[in-house]
């Protein structure tokens, strides 16, 4: 009688290696296609340490105070802007005006030294984005930013990728919130009015390359 | 089929064994040279090291530093321009400065200034790269040791009257200057200024005082000019009045449509410069040669009898056509001179201009701009020197070390002057040799004063606070006439406090807004030339040879050797970057026995230099031509080291040209790093031109190289909305302003002379020159050439990761960060317009010049293809205006760099629907074309053909 060279459960032995190689080679692409995806490497949600303990929450939701009070230069500007330390201190030499809190700001406007933010939404440097015309055409700061005014310190809510930005610039019309509608009922009205209040704002949808990347 | 592209083969091989390409292009590219990128690079290079470990943590975040208090034209992310001027050699020009958040990062032209007229010259576009230059001077010395700037302005203003207190500087324009020179004189009686230049003008001046009695600044009127008559001079190209000329004279020649009436230009000159490339009689000639004609032409136009046996019979054919074509259109034409021509040429042509009668309608006379133009220079200076006269000697600005003729021998002469304050921008060959040396502010960091050409007074305001402990030029006199704490905006305001006394403030900041003081021009002057003007008589005919000096095109004199963009950028007719060459006829080459790169020894005296040979067909026989400004020995890592100082055998007087010199072949070779190496268009329709008659009788000559072609590719342009351009060669003189222009715009790196030498320049915008030689005659086209944005671009069905596509307003857009370096586009581009990142070139930046990179652009990293992108971002900043605003973009919205740069608007762009346009109604001329158009690619670049206007009685 003679004896196989090899034992049966090599048979199965010889399988499981098989599978385990391709799974192999597809998990070389899929985990880091996976990994770009995660908030991890998106850095959403993360509470970013900041030189002066801002809270949206009591400018925005207690004092009613409007994103372009501060953040003006959206308007007008590719990049929104954060306030000079000249705005902070347009009320805080009234209010509040020996507040701990506010030591940083107070030193910064009386030594002419910047207070120095941490960056919370960051694009790569090879993509252009611009707030004025995303503003001039109605886009809600809460489309890309959350709702900022009910946050302790400002966090990234979206993850900012190109995916995410072109799904707009696709279907960018239902994105459009109507004038002058609480924005709890958003939804409600533009499943109303439809496509109506992007046609009213005349919004082109640009998903050429050159519109963000020059 | 395979006879034919044997036959093919055999065609091309039998042509000119010259190589299309360099030797080793096609072996793998080897790393840059470690030396050679920190000369490019300099400072930061240390902390690669740091970065590269950091790359393994989290990436650093950004932070965001507003400001404390925000001035209110300021908008964070929104560029602001801001008029100012720049001076070279006493001349004003008026640009516009392009900052973001207080950074100066683009010159334009301004608009307003008559000097400009919005267009630029390339000296001035590349002068943001010296501001944020690594080498500049941060401090000043005594003796070599770092001093306190203000204690030694304060001993300065201190001290006691001096005697044999000299000053040594570029001719000034600046009245402010003047008011602060005659306080110098009072305080310091005795005090003498020398104005000085290597590329002085003082001939130009003693030729008007020959003619009329006294120095006057001719303004010559190009835009009424049939018949304009060069002698040496390139007035489009290398004159302080220039970028006005260039427009000027384009504004008569263009031609509208093939029965319109366009200007005739002679031109004589040693070697081909820009304004001869558009010349309809080119006559090669040798410097001493010029003369002769000055004085052929004279006698020609007085109606005198044959000119002297002294010419060829080409020369005297030309001098009768000149001679006739100016007599028959009295005050229709202008003569002119090359500013390096000697006083007596200058007065001949003053003469010839009296009796066509275009003295008073095609040139006027007014006072000069510059002050003390028949002052002292140079050579009063020096002999001063010899006999001890000078006991300090203050030198701003120029370089004499370097610049000044072998025969003063100027280092000895510095060493007997017992005080010697040097103030530049670097520690240049003379600052090394001077006790003290104060650093210069650039002109962007300085309030000040100048006049333009003709003479309307341009105002300097900074854009950036100091980035280092300087003085400006008016702030360094001013110590020296007792201000202890000179400050410019301060003398500026008190000089035209009175101007704007009656109006106040508001009539200050306007003209700061207009950079310029309007009605300031000065008034043209009642003449008319004496008579024996006749310039002396010179035998031309000499065998021997003749080194012609010239400026060079890149670096001047060699004050902007430090700036790499000049450095690389290709020259009009040499494509020489890098360097500079002994440039020769084709039968001179010969006649030595040399060809390109062989290396030469120019003899003059008991001086010499050796150079290597460059070979230009349309260059006058047995004169070599030499650029000045290279060789330098002290001035900044890319200064030093490039080309050859040919100062070293510059005579004296006249310093326009040496002889007898003697050229011999030493048989060694030398790199030249040149873009361009066949002239030729091998038979291909790829630059047309044409004679005006020819146009006339054959308006649709270009018809087969434009409209549609059959193609298998989708027609995917659905609106009317498509950006295009239209370049006119008729009007183009290869000055290559666009190409810096682009540079600066695109934040485009520069590689270096191995880097060109491989073929691996970067420019996205170059300009192609093809010569068209027939018999002793050479017709120069020159071509932009940029990405044509083909409407059926072969680069973009070759790209498999489709990093190059196409939009719907018709540009072919390139995605830096899709790009996987594969270069199969820049394979398949039949324009070879696109070019590749072999190293990474950005990576080293050093912080400074950081700060000069448009933000709007995308700083590319190596491995990725890159190409023009008729300037995006341009594009789209006006497009998001427009769409804030709800309106459609206007024409003339929008300009490229290129665009704007251009001093003779031969580039024009803009959107094709806007009818009436110059983009439009151009491209709409018969004789438009694109640039192989049998491939079918569609280009949205149209070319309109060159068409020459020569005289049909001379057929030559």
């Amino acid at each position: 009688m003679i004896h196989p060279l090899y034992p049966h459960w090599s048979n199965t032995v010889y399988r499981a290696v098989i599978v385990a190689v391709l799974l192999g080679l597809a998990s070389l692409v899929l985990l880091p296609w996976l990994y770009v995806r995660t908030t991890y490497n998106t850095n959403q949600f993360v509470p970013w340490d900041q030189p002066v303990e801002f809270d949206h929450r009591h400018h925005v939701r207690d004092d009613g105070i409007e994103c372009l009070y501060c953040h003006s230069a959206a308007e007008r500007s590719p990049s929104a802007g954060v306030p000079t330390t000249e705005v902070c201190m347009g009320c805080h030499s009234q209010i509040w005006s020996d507040s701990p809190l506010l030591e940083v700001v107070r030193r910064s406007y009386f030594s002419g030294k910047p207070i120095n933010w941490r960056r919370v939404h960051d694009l790569p440097d090879f993509t252009y984005f611009n707030h004025s015309v995303h503003v001039a055409r109605g886009i809600d700061c809460v489309n890309c930013h959350g709702d900022v005014g009910s946050m302790a310190r400002v966090v990234q809510v979206q993850p900012l990728t190109m995916g995410w930005c072109v799904d707009c610039h696709r279907a960018g019309t239902q994105h459009i919130p109507p004038p002058n509608v609480p924005r709890d009922s958003w939804e409600a009205s533009l499943q109303m009015l439809g496509d109506e209040p992007a046609r009213n704002r005349d919004v082109t949808l640009l998903t050429t390359c050159t519109a963000c990347h020059r | 089929m395979t006879t034919r592209k044997h036959d093919r083969l055999r065609v091309l091989s039998s042509e000119p064994a010259e190589p299309e390409f360099s030797p080793g292009v096609d072996e793998p590219p080897s790393e840059l040279d470690r030396r050679e990128m920190m000369k490019l690079l300099a400072a930061g290079a240390g902390l690669a090291g740091v970065g590269s470990l950091a790359g393994c943590m989290e990436e650093p975040r950004e932070r965001i530093m507003p400001r404390v208090t925000n001035p209110p034209e300021l908008t964070p992310g929104v560029p602001l321009s801001y008029a100012t001027s720049m001076v070279i050699d006493g001349f004003a020009t008026g640009l516009l400065v392009q900052t973001y958040e207080a950074r100066p990062t683009k010159v334009e032209g301004n608009p307003d200034h008559p000097a400009s007229l919005g267009h630029t010259m390339t000296y001035h576009q590349a002068s943001v790269l010296d501001l944020y230059d690594p080498h500049r001077a941060r401090g000043p010395l005594e003796a070599g040791t770092p001093t306190m700037l203000d204690r030694l302005l304060r001993n300065i203003a201190r001290r006691e009257p001096m005697t044999g207190l000299w000053f040594l500087m570029h001719p000034q324009s600046s009245p402010l200057l003047a008011d602060l020179i005659a306080a110098v004189r009072q305080r310091h009686p005795g005090t003498r200024f020398a104005f000085h230049s290597p590329l002085d003008r003082r001939q130009v001046y003693e030729g008007a005082r020959l003619a009329f009695g006294r120095p006057l600044e001719a303004q010559y009127r190009f835009t009424q000019a049939d018949v304009v008559v060069s002698l040496d001079a390139d007035f489009m190209g290398a004159m302080p009045n220039s970028v006005r000329w260039a427009y000027d004279f384009a504004q008569r020649r263009r031609l509208h449509g093939p029965g319109g009436q366009m200007s005739r230009l002679y031109l004589a000159e040693p070697r081909p410069s820009p304004t001869g490339s558009l010349a309809d009689h080119r006559l090669p000639a040798r410097p001493s040669e010029i003369a002769l004609l000055a004085q052929a032409l004279l006698s020609a136009v007085q109606g005198a009898t044959a000119p002297s046996g002294n010419l060829t019979p080409r020369q005297q054919r030309w001098v009768q056509a000149a001679a006739s074509d100016l007599g028959s259109r009295r005050g229709r034409s202008l003569v002119i001179a090359g500013d390096r021509q000697p006083a007596a040429v200058h007065a001949a042509v003053h003469a010839i201009n009296q009796a066509i009668g275009a003295i008073g309608s095609t040139v006027a006379f007014t006072e000069p701009a510059i002050l003390e133009p028949l002052g002292d220079g140079l050579p009063e200076l020096a002999s001063a020197m010899q006999s001890g006269q000078v006991q300090t000697l203050v030198i701003v600005e120029t370089n004499p070390v370097y610049t000044a003729p072998p025969e003063l021998d100027f280092p000895a002469l510095l060493a007997k002057v017992p005080e010697t304050l040097y103030a530049g921008d670097m520690l240049d060959e003379t600052a090394r040799q001077c006790q003290w040396f104060v650093p210069l502010s650039h002109y962007m960091e300085s309030w000040g004063d100048a006049r333009a050409y003709d003479g309307s007074i341009s105002l300097i305001q900074p854009l950036i606070r100091r980035m280092y402990d300087s003085v400006s030029v008016w702030e360094l006199v001013a110590a020296f006439a007792g201000d202890e704490q000179p400050d410019g905006h301060r003398l500026v305001r008190q000089r035209y406090a009175d101007e704007a006394a009656d109006a106040g403030l508001l009539t200050w900041q306007k003209h700061l807004q207009l950079g310029v003081i309007p009605n300031t021009a000065l008034p043209p002057q009642q003449v008319s030339a004496g008579a024996g003007a006749a310039p002396p008589q010179l035998s031309g005919a000499g065998s021997s040879f003749e080194v012609s000096f010239e400026e060079s095109p890149s670096v001047y004199d060699g004050r902007f050797a430090a700036n790499s963009w000049l450095q690389e950028l290709p020259k009009p007719h040499t494509k020489i970057t890098w360097g500079n060459a002994a440039v020769v006829s084709p039968a001179t080459a010969r006649e030595l026995g040399v060809g390109n790169e062989d290396v030469v020894r120019l003899v003059r005296g008991a001086f010499h230099v050796d150079l290597p040979v460059y070979v230009l067909p349309g260059h006058a026989d047995r004169c070599v031509t030499v650029e000045l400004g290279y060789g330098r020995s002290a001035g900044g890592p890319v200064a030093e080291g490039v080309g050859v100082n040919v100062y070293r055998i510059r005579p004296p007087s006249p310093a326009s040209h040496a002889s007898p010199v003697q050229v011999i072949a030493t048989g060694g070779t030398q790199r030249l790093a040149y873009t361009q190496k066949v002239f030729d268009q091998h038979g291909r329709d790829i630059a047309r031109y044409a004679e005006a008659a020819f146009y006339q009788a054959q308006p649709q000559f270009t018809e087969a190289q434009r409209g549609p072609l059959p193609s298998w590719l989708p027609e995917f342009f659905e609106n009317n909305y498509q950006w295009g351009m239209t370049i006119d060669t008729m009007i183009c003189t290869g000055c290559s302003s666009c190409v810096v222009a682009c540079q600066a715009e695109n934040n485009i790196p520069v590689v270096g002379k191995k880097g060109v030498i491989d073929d691996r320049e970067m420019h996205w915008l170059r300009i192609d020159t093809y010569r068209e030689i027939s018999g002793d005659d050479v017709e120069f086209i020159h071509q932009p050439m940029l990405c044509q944005h083909c409407e059926k671009a072969p680069c973009e069905y070759v790209c498999p990761v489709y990093a190059t596509q196409h939009s719907p307003d018709g540009l072919n857009e390139m995605v830096y960060n899709r790009c996987i370096g594969t270069r199969f586009c820049s394979n398949n581009c039949p324009y070879k317009v696109r070019r590749f990142n072999w190293f990474d070139y950005t990576e080293d930046t050093p912080k400074t010049k950081q700060l000069q990179f448009n933000p709007n652009v995308t700083v590319r990293a190596r491995g990725v293809m890159e190409k023009c992108t008729f300037c995006v971002q341009r594009i789209r900043a006006a497009e998001i205006v427009a769409r804030r605003e709800r309106r459609e973009i206007q024409p003339g919205e929008v300009a490229t760099a290129c665009q704007q740069a251009c001093p003779t608007g031969a580039i024009q762009f803009g959107l094709l629907h806007h009818n009436g346009t110059n983009v439009v109604e151009w491209r709409k001329e018969p004789r438009a074309y694109a640039v192989l158009h049998d491939l079918g690619t569609r280009p949205r670049v149209m070319y309109l053909a060159k068409i020459t206007n020569p005289n049909p009685e001379l057929d030559d």
